[in-house]
């Protein structure tokens, strides 16, 4: 897989891992521009149809970022994201996705760091599983 | 308005943050992508948009170009959103008609790679073009409000804000579990920063004699302040601006309608029990640092001798253990530090010294912490009248036929100790008041990982969230006077809200379809806020009533969850609108 450059679609909860995404670009945390970050009020709001969508439309990942456990702005927004993106996963591999291929991350606003390491990590991974073949089996 | 006749008129505006966006992207190549994006009508570039200036090309720009909304390149819209949206405003626009592309901490700044980090700035700007080409208006309100508030927990803190509440002519009840005022500051001797009452020398007023009991009797007196005692909070329900609580009072229930809510329950001490090593409760010359309290508000009057309570002997080497239940990594105390323990002990080690100046009197702490302006001279003061600093954690309180002994260590010198003590003071730590859960959940507040009420904001505390504060111990240990400080802080935050008589309403909220809503109430479970209400409408096709689901505007925090959460997306949030989130992403990829 020379050359192999994945696209994530970040669906980021403004209040713990869209700032967090924030503090690693200004402690200058560096991780690969594979990722593009779209901004949620909540990881509770994420409709799994956005991230089927992303995934239809060509993103070889998914993350979704949510405050930690307990530490929801809103409460348990966070806690209703972990139970739907249980079920999703279940429901893409049984579409035949990689279920490698969405992730749900826990991280909070002072958590530049793993911010930045979460994105690397994500997309060696991505790059071990190559591209994405949802778009061409599932696109209508 | 114009944004629905015919085609949107987008303006992208790249902030070039003095040089540091040109310094990591090729802007060049950008702008002219941007050119050929749908909807847009101008590219433009600033240096810096964050100043008079910036906003003032904002403003010129949009006029010249009739634009009716508006990309922003450049920083984070967490930061500057709220900023850059009123220049908005100041040019006849919505301020919900921004867009921003966080190219500066998202793009450039994690992203050497120039090339590459530009590649990704075309998607960034694709997307925000996108979602901007489905903005539209939104508009928040105020609704009215009740100006009257309910305080629950009459200690320092209940009573602080209650009396600051009621002076600026709002109706205020104050709810007190026990059958009086004071909390826990009425149990204390003397406090810090004095530590001394001294009727016969320089009297400062400071003891609960002399500043307690003027404020309860403030507070029952007050004209405004409906004092409700040996009540608890049984129901709450209503919306921002107009809760109803039904109160339990000894003569039955009273409900109250209160625009707005101070949580100030306080704190519970850490049962010793639940570490027998120390002997509480078995060895009865081992007591808490508030049976010391007791112990000398009793003897004030009368021989005004200290008299322990085993054999009523007057204590001539007395240990303080600190840190008991506090700082406790075994998981029967709790891991958090209570702040004002050691200031406590030293006070009370100071007291007893005064009066029995012979007297051996021993600290045994891990470290001394004392977050509070004048501890250090306290504590110099304490080391200069001799009373002894030891560094290490006690083992345990041991008893023989003579009496107590405390087994432990001085790490400092590396000796094992075994003091023969008279008395034994436990300087208790502080955990959350029982029934704080319980509350958290009828009034929605979240709590921190200690079990206390979270402050929304843990650097910039003390906002209300929907008209409701805590403050005082409920929210975490604190001192006398930050207690106090807490409360005229929340009841000058509540007055202000108050006295405009009215609620803001957020423009960000959810909105619910009528027409679209199938009456499934999958949203009103979901809701943090409690904001859904069922209510009733006319079918109009089947010529009956049906229950559809109804957003309190006042009461919704603008989360999405019923949006997500909603079957037939009846339930929008209106700043976050499928559509919109669809076009990011179908931009994106």
């Amino acid at each position: 897989m020379t050359g192999f450059e994945p696209k994530i679609v970040g669906f980021l909860c403004n209040w713990c891992t869209y700032t967090g995404a924030d503090l690693a670009g200004v402690s200058r945390f560096q991780y690969p521009p594979n990722f593009i970050p779209i901004r949620v009020m909540c990881s509770g709001a994420v409709d799994p149809m956005y991230v089927v969508k992303a995934l239809v439309e060509g993103a070889d990942g998914v993350l979704i970022g949510g405050c930690n456990p307990g530490d929801c702005h809103y409460q348990s927004g966070n806690y209703k994201a972990r139970r739907r993106a249980t079920i999703l996963k279940q429901l893409l591999k049984d579409l035949g996705l990689d279920e490698r291929r969405l992730w749900v991350r826990w991280i909070s606003a002072s958590e530049g760091k793993k911010f930045a390491e979460t994105v690397t990590e994500f997309t060696e991974e991505l790059r071990r599983l190559g591209p994405s073949r949802f778009r061409e089996e599932w696109a209508l | 308005m114009r944004a629905t006749e015919g085609r949107a008129r987008t303006g992208v505006l790249f902030c070039s943050c003095r040089g540091e966006l040109s310094s990591g992207l090729d802007l060049g190549s950008l702008k002219e992508y941007v050119r050929g994006l749908p909807d847009v009508v101008l590219v433009g570039e600033t240096a810096v948009l964050c100043d008079q200036n910036g906003q003032e090309e904002l403003r010129k720009a949009i006029a010249d170009n009739r634009l009716d909304r508006v990309v922003v390149a450049g920083c984070t819209p967490r930061v500057y959103e709220e900023m850059v949206g009123r220049a908005l405003v100041a040019a006849g626009l919505n301020r919900y008609m921004l867009e921003m592309a966080n190219l500066r901490e998202q793009c450039v700044w994690p992203h050497r790679d120039r090339k590459r980090a530009t590649g990704k700035a075309r998607l960034m700007l694709a997307a925000a073009v996108a979602r901007a080409s489905m903005l539209e208006p939104l508009h928040g309100g105020r609704i009215g409000m009740k100006r009257a508030a309910l305080v629950l927990g009459g200690g320092v803190a209940g009573m602080q804000a209650a009396i600051d509440l009621a002076d600026d002519g709002n109706e205020v009840h104050l709810v007190e579990r026990d059958g009086q005022l004071g909390g826990r500051t009425w149990q204390l001797s003397t406090t810090f920063p004095t530590h001394e009452c001294k009727p016969d020398g320089c009297c400062m007023h400071y003891c609960r004699e002399c500043i307690l009991v003027p404020k309860v009797e403030g507070v029952m007196q007050h004209p405004r302040i409906r004092v409700h005692l040996g009540s608890e909070l049984l129901e709450f329900g209503g919306v921002f601006g107009n809760y109803t609580a039904r109160i339990k009072e000894p003569g039955g229930i009273k409900e109250v309608e209160v625009g707005t809510v101070v949580l100030a329950t306080g704190s519970r001490l850490v049962d010793p029990a639940n570490l027998p090593e120390f002997g509480y409760g078995v060895h009865k010359d081992v007591v808490t640092f508030l049976d010391l309290e007791r112990m000398i508000v009793a003897s004030r009057p009368g021989d005004h001798e200290l008299h322990r309570p085993s054999d009523g002997k007057v204590p001539k080497v007395i240990d303080f253990i600190q840190c008991v239940g506090s700082r406790d990594e075994t998981g029967r105390g709790k891991a958090h530090c209570s702040l004002v323990c050691c200031t406590y002990a030293i006070g009370q080690a100071k007291e007893l010294k005064r009066r029995y100046p012979d007297a051996q009197v021993f600290i045994h702490y891990i470290d001394l912490r004392g977050p509070y302006r004048g501890f250090e001279e306290h504590y110099r003061e304490a080391r200069d009248m001799g009373i002894h600093f030891l560094r290490g954690r006690v083992s345990e309180v041991a008893a023989d036929r003579d009496g107590l002994v405390v087994v432990g260590e001085d790490i400092d010198t590396g000796k094992l100790l075994r003091i023969r003590s008279d008395l034994v003071v436990l300087s208790t730590g502080q955990e959350a008041a029982p029934g704080t859960e319980a509350l958290s959940q009828v009034l929605r507040v979240p709590l921190d990982g200690d079990g206390f009420f979270r402050e929304l904001n843990p650097a910039f505390d003390l906002l209300e969230r929907k008209g409701i504060i805590a403050v005082g111990c409920a929210a975490g240990p604190r001192g006398i006077r930050y207690s106090v400080q807490d409360a005229k802080a929340a009841a000058a935050t509540l007055n202000g809200l108050m006295r405009s008589g009215e609620v803001p309403v957020p423009a960000e909220r959810a909105e619910a379809d009528e027409q679209r809503c199938s009456g499934c109430r999958q949203c009103e479970s979901v809701c943090p806020a409690g904001a859904i209400v069922m209510k009733k409408v006319a079918d109009r096709r089947r010529g009956a009533t049906r229950w559809v689901a109804h957003v309190n505007p006042s009461q919704c925090v603008s989360c999405g969850a019923c949006a997500m959460a909603c079957p037939s997306k009846a339930i929008l949030l209106s700043n976050h609108k499928m559509k919109q989130l669809w076009a990011q992403i179908e931009a994106l990829t």
